[in-house]
C-alpha cells in the first residue's frame, strides 16, 4: 500500500495507470490485495465487470477497499461508516493502520513544503470521497423513500396543510421531501401558534405569516391552557402563566439562561406583519383568534384590526382591552364580521361598554349571527340593543357576565331577532333573577323564540331572588322547567344547579344535533368554508378569580 | 363536492331504473355503481355527461381492490337519510386499515376527484404525523433522512420554537 500511495502523492497529476481487475473488498491481507491491485493496473487485461469502468475507476474501487482493511486508530464517525464494525474491534491488533502509512509518506517528504501538499492532497482526496458518498447516500435514501412515503408533492402538501404549525415544523424536519412541502404557501392557510407554554416570539409569527403569501385564511395566536375539563363548562378560557398548574415546568428563571436565544414571547407588536407590505396580509384574514397575549394592549390590537377588513370570526381571550374600544374597532374595520367571541382577562371589572359603541356596532355589523361576550359588565340595555339590532343573530352566550338580570329577554320572542335565535347561554351569570328566566321560559313555552334550540341558564350559586341577588334560589316553583322540556322537546335545556341548595333541576336533555359546540364554533348560514372542528381544548377553572368575585 | 346535486334529485323517477355504471379497474375487474353514487367523483361526473358510460369506464390508475373499496364508500356516502353520526362512524370504520391502503385509497380519490373522500383519508395520514418528533415520523414511515448534516441543522434553525 506504501507504493501505491506513494505514487499517487509524488505525482501532480492523477498517475496515468493501466486497465485494472477490481480488487474484491474481502481480501484476506491489505497488503496482498493491494499487491494484487497493483499488479492487475499494470497488464491491460479487459475485466470481467464492466467496461465502463475507466482505469481511475479500477485504482479507485481498490482503494476503496482499504476501509475494510485499515480501519483508521482514531474512531471517527465518518471512518466508521465504511469500515464493518468487526474489524474496529480487531485494529488495535493490526500493524497496518491509515495513520501510521500516513505518517511513514510524510517522513519520506524532507520538505517542509512536499509534506503541506501531501496533507493538502489527502484532505481533498478525502472530502471529496466523503462528499461523493453522501451524496450517492442521499440519492439512495431518496428512491427508498419515494417508494415508503407514495404520495406525490401536491398530495404530500395537502396532507401537510390539516397540520398544526408545530407538527408542521416537525415534518419538516424529517426528510427534504416534506421539508419541501412544509414550505408551501397551502400549509399555512390555516396558521395555528397556540401553544401551551410560551414557545412562539414575534419572529416566528412573522415567518409564518410570510410563508402563507396569498393563501393565508386564519390566524391562532397565544396561550391555551391543555384540555383538563369535560365539556358543558364555561369556564373562563382567561388564564394567567404564573397561576397555573400546567406550566409548572416553565420558569421565568429559564429566559435569562437561553444565552444568545430571543425570548418566546410576544410582544404588542407581534401583529405588526399584518400591517406590512400595504396590509397584503391582513386584507386576507378571515379568522384571528388571540389567547393570553399579556403584552397586547388595546391600541396595538386596533391597529391590527385596522387592516382586517375581511375579518368573518374574532375570538379575544384574556387580553388586556377593553370591550368599549374593542368594539368600536370592529365596528369601524370590520362590516364583514359574523362571529365575536370576547372573554374578559378581569372577570367583571370591565364596564366599559356603552350605548352608542352597541348602536354603532349593530349598525355596522348587519351580518353578526354569533356573539359571545364573557365575563363583563353588561347592562340589560346594552345588551338589548345588541341582541334586537344584529337582525341575523343565532347564537347568543354572555356567560359570566355582572349586571345583566335577564331583563333583556322581555319581549323579545316575536321579534325578528327573537325568531332566529337559536342558542341562549347565560351560564353563571350572578344578576340573572330567577323571575326573568321564568318569564323568559313562559314565553318559550308560548311559542315564541320558533328556532331557539338550546338554553343554558344553569349556575353553581343558583339564581338571584327576587329583590336582593344576593339571596339565591336553587330550585324554583316559578319557573316551568318541566313543562318546557314537555312543551318544546326541540329545545336543549341545562339548568345545573349545586344540590345543596336543594334537588339538581337538571332536565332530561332532548336530541341534541352535535353541531352545535358550546364554544361557539363558526356556524355560518351559507355555509362558509372554513368548517372547524370541534375544539377539544377545554378550559380549567382558576380558584383565583372565583375568590376574587366572592371576596 | 359543492357543485354535486343532492343524490334525491340524481335518482330516477319511479318508473326508470337506476342507472348503473361499469367500472374497469386496472387488472381487468369490472364493477357496477349507482350512477347517484358515481356523481361523487368529478372524474366519473364527467365521463357520464359526455354520455360515455355505455360501456365500462376504464380506471387505469386504480386496482380491482381498491376500487372496490371507493365504490362501497360512493355508495354510502349517496344513500339518503344518514344522519351525520354514524355517517362518520362508518368513515371512522372505513379508514381503519393499513397505512399502504389509506395511501391508496388517497391516490385514487386524487384521481377519481372525490373530496370527501380524499379529505378524510388525508386527515387519516395527518393524524398519523400529528404530534410526532421528526424521528418518529421517519420510524413511523420508514423514511430515511437524506439531509446534509448542515441542512438538516439549518432546518431546525429555521423552526427552532418548534423543537425547544
Amino acid at each position: 500500500m506504501d507504493a501505491l500511495l506513494f505514487r499517487t502523492a509524488t505525482a501532480p497529476s492523477p498517475p496515468p495507470m493501466a486497465n485494472k481487475r477490481p480488487c474484491p473488498s474481502s481480501s484476506p491481507s491489505p497488503a496482498a490485495a493491494l499487491a494484487a491491485a497493483v499488479a492487475a493496473a499494470a497488464s491491460s487485461s479487459s475485466s470481467s465487470s464492466s467496461s465502463a469502468f475507466g482505469q481511475i475507476d479500477h485504482l479507485f474501487d481498490a482503494f476503496l477497499s482499504l476501509a475494510d482493511s485499515f480501519p483508521s486508530s482514531s474512531s471517527s464517525s465518518s471512518s466508521s461508516s465504511l469500515s464493518s464494525s468487526s474489524s474496529s474491534s480487531s485494529s488495535s491488533s493490526r500493524s497496518h493502520s491509515i495513520d501510521l502509512s500516513f505518517d511513514r509518506l510524510l517522513d519520506a517528504r524532507t520538505s517542509d513544503r512536499d509534506q503541506a501538499l501531501l496533507i493538502d492532497r489527502a484532505l481533498r482526496l478525502g472530502s471529496a470521497i466523503t462528499e461523493a458518498a453522501r451524496r450517492s447516500a442521499r440519492k439512495r435514501a431518496a428512491k427508498h423513500n419515494s417508494v415508503a412515503w407514495a404520495l406525490p408533492p401536491d398530495l404530500t402538501t395537502k396532507v401537510f396543510s390539516m397540520l398544526d404549525s408545530q407538527s408542521l415544523c416537525y415534518a419538516a424536519a424529517t426528510c427534504s421531501l416534506f421539508n419541501k412541502c412544509a414550505m408551501d404557501p397551502l400549509c399555512y392557510t390555516n396558521i395555528d401558534l397556540t401553544t401551551v407554554v410560551p414557545k412562539v416570539n414575534n419572529a416566528v409569527v412573522s415567518t409564518m405569516i410570510q410563508r402563507a403569501g396569498r393563501a393565508l385564511q386564519s390566524l391562532k395566536l397565544g396561550i391555551v391552557p391543555g384540555p383538563t375539563m369535560s365539556p358543558g363548562s364555561s369556564q373562563p378560557l382567561v388564564y394567567t402563566i404564573r397561576s397555573s398548574v400546567d406550566v409548572s415546568n416553565f420558569s421565568w428563571n429559564d429566559k435569562k439562561t437561553r444565552q444568545g436565544k430571543e425570548s418566546p414571547i410576544l410582544t404588542r407588536t407581534c401583529l405588526s406583519p399584518l400591517s406590512a407590505d400595504g396590509s397584503a396580509a391582513g386584507i386576507l384574514l378571515r379568522r384571528l383568534h388571540l389567547y393570553n397575549i399579556e403584552r397586547m394592549d388595546s391600541a396595538s390590537l386596533c391597529t391590527a384590526l385596522s387592516v382586517c377588513c375581511s375579518l368573518v370570526d374574532l375570538e379575544i381571550v384574556g387580553l388586556h382591552v377593553e370591550l368599549r374600544q374593542l368594539l368600536t374597532s370592529v365596528g369601524l374595520n370590520c362590516p364583514l364580521i359574523e362571529r365575536l367571541f370576547f372573554e374578559s382577562s378581569k372577570t367583571g371589572r370591565d364596564d366599559s361598554l356603552k350605548s352608542p359603541t352597541c348602536v354603532e356596532l349593530v349598525n355596522r355589523c348587519p351580518h353578526m349571527t354569533s356573539l359571545s361576550l364573557r365575563g363583563f359588565k353588561l347592562h340589560d340595555c346594552k345588551v338589548r340593543t345588541l341582541v334586537k339590532g344584529f337582525r341575523k343573530l343565532r347564537y347568543v352566550d354572555f356567560s359570566t357576565s355582572y349586571s345583566i338580570t335577564g331583563n333583556f329577554l322581555r319581549n323579545l320572542g316575536s321579534t325578528s331577532t327573537g325568531t332566529l335565535l337559536e342558542v341562549l347561554i347565560l351560564r353563571d351569570c350572578m344578576h340573572l333573577k330567577e323571575m326573568e328566566v321564568a318569564r323568559f321560559l313562559t314565553a318559550v313555552l308560548a311559542g315564541d323564540f320558533k328556532c331557539l334550540r338550546h338554553v343554558d341558564i344553569s349556575n353553581k350559586e343558583g339564581l338571584a331572588s327576587e329583590g336582593d341577588w344576593y339571596n339565591r334560589s336553587y330550585t324554583s316553583s316559578v319557573i316551568p322547567f318541566k313543562e318546557v322540556v314537555e312543551g318544546r322537546p326541540d329545545i336543549c335545556l341545562l339548568a345545573d344547579f349545586p344540590s345543596e341548595g336543594g334537588s339538581s333541576a337538571t332536565s332530561s336533555l332532548s336530541s341534541y344535533p352535535s353541531r352545535w359546540c358550546h364554544f361557539g364554533q363558526v356556524l355560518t348560514a351559507d355555509g362558509c368554508d372554513m368548517k372547524e372542528r370541534p375544539n377539544p381544548r377545554l378550559v380549567c377553572l382558576l380558584p383565583e378569580l372565583w375568590k376574587f368575585v366572592y371576596g | 363536492m359543492s357543485s354535486s346535486p343532492p343524490p334525491s334529485s340524481a335518482a330516477a323517477s319511479p318508473s326508470c331504473p337506476k342507472k348503473m355504471i361499469a367500472l374497469r379497474s386496472s387488472d381487468g375487474e369490472t364493477f357496477e355503481i349507482e350512477e347517484a353514487a358515481a356523481l361523487q367523483s368529478k372524474t366519473l361526473e364527467n365521463m357520464i355527461d359526455e354520455d360515455c358510460a355505455g360501456t365500462p369506464i376504464p380506471l387505469p390508475n386504480v386496482t380491482g381492490k381498491i376500487l372496490a373499496k371507493v365504490v362501497e364508500f360512493c355508495s354510502k356516502h349517496a344513500e339518503p337519510g344518514v344522519d351525520d353520526e354514524s355517517l362518520r362512524a362508518w368513515d371512522a370504520e372505513f379508514v381503519n386499515v393499513e397505512q399502504a391502503t389509506v395511501f391508496d385509497y388517497i391516490l385514487a380519490a386524487n384521481f377519481l376527484e372525490i373530496p370527501t373522500l380524499l379529505n378524510l383519508t388525508c386527515n387519516v395520514v395527518a393524524d398519523m404525523i400529528r404530534g410526532k418528533t421528526p424521528d418518529e415520523i421517519r420510524k413511523f414511515f420508514n423514511i430515511k433522512s437524506i439531509f446534509s448534516p448542515e441542512e438538516e441543522e439549518e432546518v431546525r434553525r429555521e423552526n427552532h420554537w418548534a423543537f425547544e
